[in-house]
């Protein structure tokens, strides 16, 4: 009898010590798991931001109003000239609707360039930054 | 003796539902990793395909940035982009189009009779359209295999590159 509770006690012992063993490699692994999903998450965000800048660039490029890109792209605008926002859903298309906004790109004139150029930048609608860059406009081009 | 007994059966049924709690929580653990894992892998696979489709179009279209090259026209009755080069005097064409869930592209003399299985899969896709937005600016229009769809502008940094 002392023998199979000695027994029931060593089996209690050895597994409160791989519960405890588990927990520690599983907080790990829960960390790791959720670093990883954001950082998937940010760069899916990066590389929608980058085609859509891109997009609003190479239209200002091609010497297009806020307004024209705005119509074309079917994105809705926000208009404080000369500061601009495009709204685009989490597709990385335009939306008109600025509630279903995923990201808004900002658009500015550059006040440090020579030729006429534009601040852009893409952020969140919490307004977390995720890319910027300037845009050469129309006028710059030879 | 009777008291041994029940003190017995408690301690089994406390190993036994610390082990329940341990299986559970592995379980619980490997589903949230297999979750963790799609999730990243789904998110990767529809970045990779918008991004790399409209960026080697957007290249493609870039490096024939010339006078008169850059053509949203038809190929085998697709519609397709078509871009033109001159070597030793002869016009040479490089058609991008989707065909049979893939994104293709073929290279050949400028007016020769092909069919759309010439053409070498890049990448898959279910839907590429080419659109002229303006004098000189192009909308390429992708979507990939699940029906999520991108698009990019170019603008043609040359004259009348747009025919």
């Amino acid at each position: 009898m002392k023998k199979a509770t000695s027994s029931f006690g060593a089996s209690l012992i050895e597994l409160i010590f791989a519960v405890a063993l588990f927990s520690l490699v599983a907080a790990q692994c829960v960390q790791i798991f959720v670093a990883a999903n954001t950082l998937s998450r940010e760069s899916a965000h990066l590389s929608k931001a980058v085609i859509i800048i891109e997009t609003v660039a190479e239209s200002y490029s091609a010497g297009k109003t806020p307004r024209e890109i705005s119509e074309m792209l079917g994105a809705g605008l926000q208009d404080s000239a000369p500061v601009y926002e495009f709204f685009f859903d989490e597709d990385g298309n335009g939306t008109l609707n600025s509630a279903d906004a995923v990201y808004i790109v900002r658009s500015a004139p550059s006040a440090d360039a020579v030729v006429k150029a534009y601040d852009l930048s893409v952020s969140l609608a919490d307004g977390e930054e995720i890319f910027a860059v300037t845009a050469a406009g129309k006028e710059a081009r030879s | 003796m009777n008291n041994k007994g029940r003190s017995h059966s408690v301690d089994t049924i406390f190993v036994l539902t610390l082990f329940c709690v341990f299986a559970v929580a592995v379980l619980l653990a490997l589903i949230m990793g297999t979750r963790t894992y799609s999730a990243i892998s789904d998110r990767a696979d529809e970045t990779y395909y918008s991004r790399t489709a409209l960026s080697y179009i957007v290249e493609k279209v870039r490096h024939n940035d010339e006078q008169g090259s850059v053509f949203v026209s038809e190929f085998s009755g697709i519609p397709a982009l078509e871009l033109r080069t001159e070597f030793d005097g002869v016009s040479y064409s490089t058609y991008m189009y989707i065909y049979e869930g893939n994104v293709c592209e073929l290279f050949c003399e400028t007016g020769l009779d092909l069919s759309a299985d010439a053409g070498i899969p890049i990448i898959p896709g279910s839907d590429l359209r080419f659109e002229k937005a303006g004098d000189n600016l192009l909308k390429i229009s992708y979507a990939d295999l699940s029906g999520q769809e991108g698009d990019v502008l170019v603008a043609l940094r040359s004259k009348e590159a747009l025919g």
